[in-house]
């Protein structure tokens, strides 16, 4: 098994990895329904909180790692505050099991999506009310994502189209049906300039979120791609690979210059990338792949 | 639909459309009622959803015939009808299957078990394909469909095969084993028969839409 320049042992499979605002905590949402919180830079173990075993299979870890949800097959979501454990909102209306989750940066949002239903929920999070149903694809949503400011939220459907919706009126502005295949990571880069899609043709794309038109391509990874994650300042895209016959063959992790397209460095992984989060200093990586454990990379090898 | 609020006229028109009634022959109202609410449960169950998974792919040629010469895997024809809940025929049906090869592998560069079919006038579809290959993360085989068609939902489903070994010889016991089939009509009976001198295996599949 590949291990990172640092090994951050959990002692359960670690599904989502986020770094806290300042860089001091890593969190790692485990399949032990434990959310561990640990010292970023020596690796110890912090606190711990547990959220409902009740195969919540459905999960959400935002970038700061102040909130965390879970969807399970009771078609609640449960909102928690890592800070102190506390269960802040219990989301009922989905009528079908839940599929993917997301957070906006500032927390004040979720968004939640039923492939059963055909559609997306988005969340008020500070009145837990449900804001609008937005009309998705026949396939589910395979990510979401919203915009840095939080005015837009955009989702790849497994029907392999894209759609993009208005947070403040939940209309549709757009649906993108040019990839012929389904996208499986969405991330908007910082500035919100671009929104990056990636999946099953192993390919990123970087879309100009003002015309929506491809302005880059990234080839290499040679693989279908699991997730992907920006640094703060946009230069680096981790992105984590999946094996298209089966989650626990071994992939690969690559961090690229964002404004070149060039590989800054390549690490193996054990299985599958469920989740990546560059550190705020942008000097390492996180990965969680499908191991009991977070593995730390620097960013560019030898540093 | 409210059957209270339905005019006798209504009840008789709708018995007659149905054939329930041939014609309007002298019959109370709660009997015309009784008749009516009968053929409304007398209505084809639409099939069953699954899910879509993550290797539909756009685009996927017009043929019915998806395997290849020579190609490793046994010989399957699956066949069947395209009709609404009424037992109409439905217009302008589009099928697309896809499925894994025998080796359990999906083509996702290009389309090796991906075809589009239409049903001919009769909404006959087939297709000439092998029995999919297992694959680790989904070990039972399966060929997926999305059924798209004016007028009515579009329907996200799968074809599982009664004969799988992963359903240990009892699909019915075994049939929501790992979570995988959602509905026990979703997996077929499988014929074998000898075709061209040689043995293949054949399933037969209806599709069943909703109205929009």
């Amino acid at each position: 098994m590949p291990d990172g320049d640092r090994v951050i042992r959990a002692g359960a499979e670690v599904r989502l990895v986020s770094f806290s605002t300042d860089g001091g905590t890593l969190a790692g949402a485990c399949r032990d329904s434990k959310v561990r919180i640990w010292d970023a830079r020596s690796g110890a173990l912090q606190r711990t909180v547990d959220w409902n075993p009740d195969d919540r299979r459905s999960l959400a870890l935002p970038p700061g790692a102040r909130l965390f949800a879970a969807a399970g097959p009771d078609k609640v979501i449960q909102v928690w505050d890592l800070r102190n454990g506390e269960l802040l909102h219990r989301l009922t209306g989905h009528t079908e099991l839940t599929g993917t989750l997301a957070f906006s940066a500032d927390g004040a949002m979720l968004a939640s999506s039923s492939a059963a239903e055909r559609d997306v929920r988005l969340w008020d999070l500070p009145s837990a009310k449900q804001r609008f149903v937005l009309a998705d694809g026949v396939g589910g949503a395979a990510s979401l994502a919203f915009s840095p400011k939080g005015d837009l939220l955009a989702g790849s459907n497994y029907d392999t189209n894209l759609r993009v919706w208005s947070t403040r009126t939940g209309e549709l502005l757009r649906t993108i049906e040019d990839l012929p295949v389904s996208m499986f990571a969405l991330v908007f880069s910082p500035d919100g300039a671009y929104l990056a899609s990636a999946g099953v043709d192993q390919t990123i794309y970087l879309w100009d979120t003002k015309h929506w038109t491809v302005r880059r391509r990234l080839t290499g990874q040679g693989q279908m791609i699991s997730c992907m994650a920006f640094s703060r300042d946009g230069s680096l895209l981790a992105t984590g690979g999946s094996d298209s016959n089966s989650n626990r063959n071994p992939t690969k992790v690559i961090f690229w210059d964002t404004a070149s397209g060039a590989v800054l460095r390549q690490v193996a992984a054990a299985h599958t990338v469920s989740s990546l989060a560059v550190a705020p200093d942008g000097g390492s990586v996180a990965v969680a792949d499908g191991q009991d454990s977070v593995q730390i990379w620097k960013a560019r090898a030898g540093r | 639909m409210n059957s209270e609020n339905l005019s006798r006229r209504e009840i008789v028109e709708k018995c007659i459309v149905r054939g329930l009634l041939v014609a309007a022959v002298p019959m109370s109202q709660t009997n015309l009622l009784a008749l009516w609410q009968k053929g409304e449960n007398q209505a084809i169950r639409p099939t069953p959803p699954e899910v879509l998974g993550p290797f539909y792919k756009k685009g996927a040629p017009d043929t019915p015939v998806l395997r290849g010469p020579g190609d490793p895997g046994f010989p399957l024809h699956v066949s069947g009808r395209v009709c609404n809940t009424r037992g109409d025929l439905v217009e302008g049906a589009r099928i697309d299957v896809w499925h894994a090869d025998y080796y359990g592998k999906y083509d996702v560069q290009g389309y090796r078990y991906r075809a589009k079919v239409s049903p001919d006038a009769r909404g006959e579809y087939a297709v000439e394909t092998i029995m999919p290959g297992h694959y680790p993360d989904r070990p039972a085989q399966h060929i997926h469909y999305l059924i798209s068609a004016p007028g009515h939902k579009t329907l996200v489903t799968q074809v599982y095969f009664a004969t799988d070994p992963y359903f240990e010889g009892n699909p019915d016991r075994n049939c929501h084993k790992g979570g995988i089939v959602q509905n026990r009509e979703s997996i077929r009976p499988v014929m074998l028969y000898e075709g061209s001198g040689a043995p293949r295996a054949a399933v037969a599949f209806d599709i069943v839409l909703e109205k929009a």
